[in-house]
């Protein structure tokens, strides 16, 4: 039965589906476990319990809220986005659309879908986390203030994404948006809100040190206010000053806004894709005469495309000229939006930590390259996830494994598509090292800042090329694009922060810190930055440690093993050889 | 040698069996039909042979090749026609059976006739330059078929290729089987829909549950099925006079009159009925119909099968 509220029957059929299966029990026993895991590893010796807990347990509310709205960042718009275009896909869309469920119902029951278990997941922490209060310091008002403030990020990221579902026809192209949406919306203006507070602490009220204080409460208030993961900041320095009231009403005036705009698309009318029709043009002439407007100097579609030559892998060239270079208009518009965030996050970051008049340039270019490197690494899975997982969604996999191709060929044209689908993003990143960042260093003539840059270009070819695996690898093992992407931004959080991370807390727990000599805690340490080359590329800047250098080149050199294994996995997958192997083996035996 | 031989071909998802032990014969230039309800383990089994699917047990081999140890020769005699497939977004239908024939490593400069000769073989050959991605279900069809003809194999595995089609584009995709079983090519068929192969096949297979119920020459089966004839007898005058000559007559079993059509069953030979007929004319009936109702694949499918998936 539908019952009063019609989206009963969605709610049932997607987020109790989606409760029951295993997977979940996975996610919340990982998540739980880190919780506990960091909880335990924090936690102060007992002599220390008076001194420190306070701080502790400020800490610890810190890192679950840092982690919960990372989460939120990275899951919720891929989650959220595929919630109607999966229906799209699956031609169930227009089924939906002739039921008596309405367009409120139906956008309320993706959106309980999409948030559902990222809600449980949160509230599954809260026992956790309530051990905290243990330590003295936290009131419950404060974490009430960060629930609150989370889960209403949660519905303003999924109204963006439900949006993005309901208003593109494309998979891809609606988690793009969905993503660009919520980066728009609270990413950029934190990473630009935080390079202006830091660039007018450090330039400017130095001056007027009387007037900064007041200055700077009402300019935080104010970043509080439009972008919540800024609560953090301020909510630590001066709790009293937080009011949640603002973040509160900024999330749902946004979350509001953007369901108005989910219901005005959801009550249009299917639209039906329209098939293009146009022939190729043969006519040297007409071709030329089109080759003067935009976009045809860049590529015609309707220019006779060559067959393909002999000896050259039919995956790459299909990936290519169909494919990525097929939209080569896209592909421009990447660039100019990837120089453009590069550039505009390389110069926030140089003028805040290494402008002329300090000595920190060093620092300034290995922040710099650090933050071109997650900005090239961010909008990579949404470009690659899709590689394989699009063929197995249309059952086109199958077709291409029925050819005389082999494994490696599917492979090799696959990674040659996915190298060309990341080059605008690498260019741009390397652009921006090369104008933006360098002159910074040459301008002081420091040649250790040019010895930096080059180690941060080659730790950001070493994360493309590991995510570049990553992604092929979970793309060919999911089912669902949506799905390729969420595993695909866990596992890269998990390789590229969660392990390293994790170690440097296990290593600053009381428990440790006080069983391992100081010597050999710094080799751990090492090698614990290690386990991440963004990590060990940053631990580079502590001269005092030794041996950085070795540990930052260990670092990349098992990445690069890991991308490698990554697609010696993949060459199995697609042959399905150990199965193959296994069973000859048994009929030898 | 059977061009396709399958011995105790065993297939399990976990605990569930899709194929129990399954012994098939295919010869060469057979249009073998396999018929089975939904679920039944067709699709299995044509994965399997196709190379796409491991077996659990067993073995099958194609014109001799082991299908689990050689999968590359395999594919060079196999064209598969999955039961649902996408097309790639963007490229036109001659573009798409280039790449295919690029897979399938056919020399550029043999592929453009090659091409062309499928393409006149499908009756595409006026859609080449349409975006496949903007064709209608059955073109997909024709498209599928045509990129499975490709490379000119030996065997083609065609899952439900008719399925989802209007009646039109059914009778040319048939029309075309029938052309490439004169052209020497060994085809195994699937599908539930039995009308779609009552005409077309020459042997038959039916599978439930994973189990092989029958195989064979399509009429040995459908005699084995029917113990009994089916006589229908249409007069235009003297149906009581015909009712009482074949009222209590031996050999005659369950007289079923409407009107002036009788429906019988007899096991009456050819001889017996050819004295019947002329002992109804001589009585003065006006007989305009005495004919053998024809046994169909529903006959024998309903009479070997059990129902239920």
């Amino acid at each position: 039965m539908i019952g009063p509220f019609p989206s009963t029957a969605l709610v049932r059929r997607e987020f109790l589906s989606t409760l029951r299966k295993p997977r979940m029990l996975v996610y919340t026993s990982l998540a739980v476990l880190a919780c506990i895991g960091g909880v335990v590893l924090m936690w102060p010796s007992a002599q220390a319990v008076q001194i420190v807990g306070a701080k502790t347990s400020t800490v610890l509310l810190n890192v679950v809220t840092v982690v919960l709205m990372a989460g939120c960042g990275l899951f919720l718009p891929a989650l959220a986005a595929t919630a109607i275009t999966s229906e799209r896909d699956d031609e169930t869309y227009d089924m939906l659309h002739l039921s008596l469920i309405m367009p409120a119902g139906m956008a309320f029951g993706k959106m309980l879908n999409a948030l559902g278990v990222y809600w449980l997941l949160a509230l599954s922490l809260m026992p956790v986390l309530g051990v905290t209060f243990f330590l003295v310091g936290l009131s419950w008002q404060h974490v009430l203030v960060r629930a609150a403030v989370i889960a209403w990020m949660a519905v303003a990221i999924g109204a963006v994404g439900i949006y993005c579902s309901a208003r593109f026809q494309r998979t891809v192209v609606a988690i793009a948006a969905s993503y660009f949406g919520a980066l728009f919306v609270f990413g950029i203006p934190w990473v630009f809100g935080a390079a202006v507070l830091e660039f007018f602490r450090i330039r400017v009220f130095w001056l007027v040190e009387a007037a900064c204080d007041v200055f700077m409460l009402r300019l935080e208030q104010l970043a509080v206010a439009v972008v919540p993961p800024t609560i953090i900041i301020l909510d630590s320095r001066m709790p009293a000053a937080v009011n949640p009231l603002g973040p509160l009403i900024y999330l749902t005036l946004l979350a509001l806004f953007f369901f108005r705009l989910t219901l005005r698309a959801l009550r249009r009318p299917p639209k039906v894709r329209v098939p293009k029709l146009d022939k190729p043009i043969d006519d040297a002439a007409r071709l030329h005469a089109r080759r003067k407007r935009f976009p045809y100097y860049l590529i015609d579609p309707l220019k006779r495309k060559k067959i393909i030559e002999d000896g050259r892998n039919p995956v790459l060239v299909r990936e290519l000229r169909w494919g990525v270079l097929g939209r080569m208009t896209v592909m421009v518009r990447v660039f100019y939006g990837a120089l453009a965030v590069d550039w505009a996050v390389a110069v926030a970051f140089m003028l805040a930590f290494g402008g002329v008049g300090t000595n920190r340039i060093v620092d300034a270019t290995a922040v710099a390259m650090t933050a071109l490197t997650i900005c090239t690494l961010l909008p990579a899975p949404i470009l690659l996830s899709s590689l394989f997982v699009k063929e197995r969604e249309h059952n086109k996999i199958e077709m291409l494994q029925m050819t005389l191709l082999r494994p490696t060929q599917i492979l090799m044209g696959k990674l040659g598509a996915a190298a060309v689908q990341l080059s605008p993003l690498v260019v741009a990143a390397v652009l921006t090292s090369v104008i933006v960042v360098a002159p910074f260093g040459l301008a002081r003539a420091e040649w250790e800042n040019l010895l930096m840059l080059g180690a941060g270009l080659v730790t950001l070819f070493v994360c493309v090329w590991t995510v570049a695996a990553l992604s092929l690898a979970v793309s060919l093992l999911a089912r669902t694009t949506a799905g390729a992407l969420v595993e695909t931004y866990a596992l890269a959080l998990i390789l590229f922060a969660g392990t390293s991370a994790a170690l440097h807390l296990a290593l600053q727990s009381a428990v440790i810190r006080r069983s391992i000599p100081p010597d050999l805690r710094h080799i751990l340490s090492l090698t614990a930055s290690s386990f991440s080359p963004l990590f060990s590329y940053v631990g580079l800047l502590e001269r005092s440690r030794q041996n950085s250098w070795t540990f930052w080149i260990a670092s990349c050199v098992m990445f690069i093993l890991l991308g490698a294994v990554l697609m010696l996995g993949c060459t199995h997958r697609v042959n399905r050889g150990p199965e193959r192997a296994k069973r000859r083996a048994n009929v030898t035996a | 040698m059977a061009m396709i031989e399958i011995r105790q071909l065993t297939k399990r998802y976990n605990k569930f069996e899709a194929l129990k032990g399954i012994d098939l014969d295919v010869e060469e230039g057979d249009i073998y039909g396999f018929i089975g309800p939904n679920g039944a383990g067709k699709t299995t089994t044509i994965r399997i042979l196709a190379t796409l699917l491991e077996p659990s047990s067993g073995s099958a081999w194609i014109n001799g090749i082991d299908v689990m140890y050689s999968p590359y020769e395999i594919k060079r005699i196999v064209g598969y026609m999955p039961d649902s497939f996408g097309v790639y977004d963007g490229m036109r239908l001659r573009e798409y059976l280039d790449f295919f024939a690029a897979a399938y490593k056919i020399p550029g400069k043999r592929r453009k006739a090659i091409i062309d000769d499928v393409l006149n073989l499908t009756d595409l050959a006026d859609r080449a330059d349409d975006f496949v991605s903007a064709f209608s279900r059955g073109m997909k069809q024709r498209c599928c078929l045509a990129k499975t003809l490709i490379h000119d194999p030996k065997v083609l595995l065609l899952d439900e290729p008719a399925s989802g089609l209007d009646p039109r584009a059914r009778i040319e995709i048939k029309e075309l089987l029938k052309t490439l079983r004169d052209m020497g090519k060994t085809i195994l068929i699937s599908s539930h829909i039995l009308s779609e192969l009552g005409d077309m096949c020459n042997k038959i297979a039916i599978i439930e549950r994973g189990e092989l119920l029958t195989a064979g020459d399509f009429q040995e089966i459908l005699q084995s099925v029917r113990q009994t004839r089916e006589i229908r007898l249409l007069v235009l005058d003297g149906s009581d006079k015909a009712a009482e000559i074949l009222k209590d007559r031996p050999g005659i079993i369950n007289v079923d009159r409407s009107g002036n059509e009788f429906h019988m069953e007899s096991n009456l030979g050819q001889a017996q009925l050819a004295e019947l007929l002329s002992e109804l004319v001589q009585n003065g009936v006006q007989v305009v119909f005495f004919s053998e109702v024809m046994g169909t694949l529903e006959d024998v499918f309903l009479h070997v099968t059990k129902g239920g998936i």
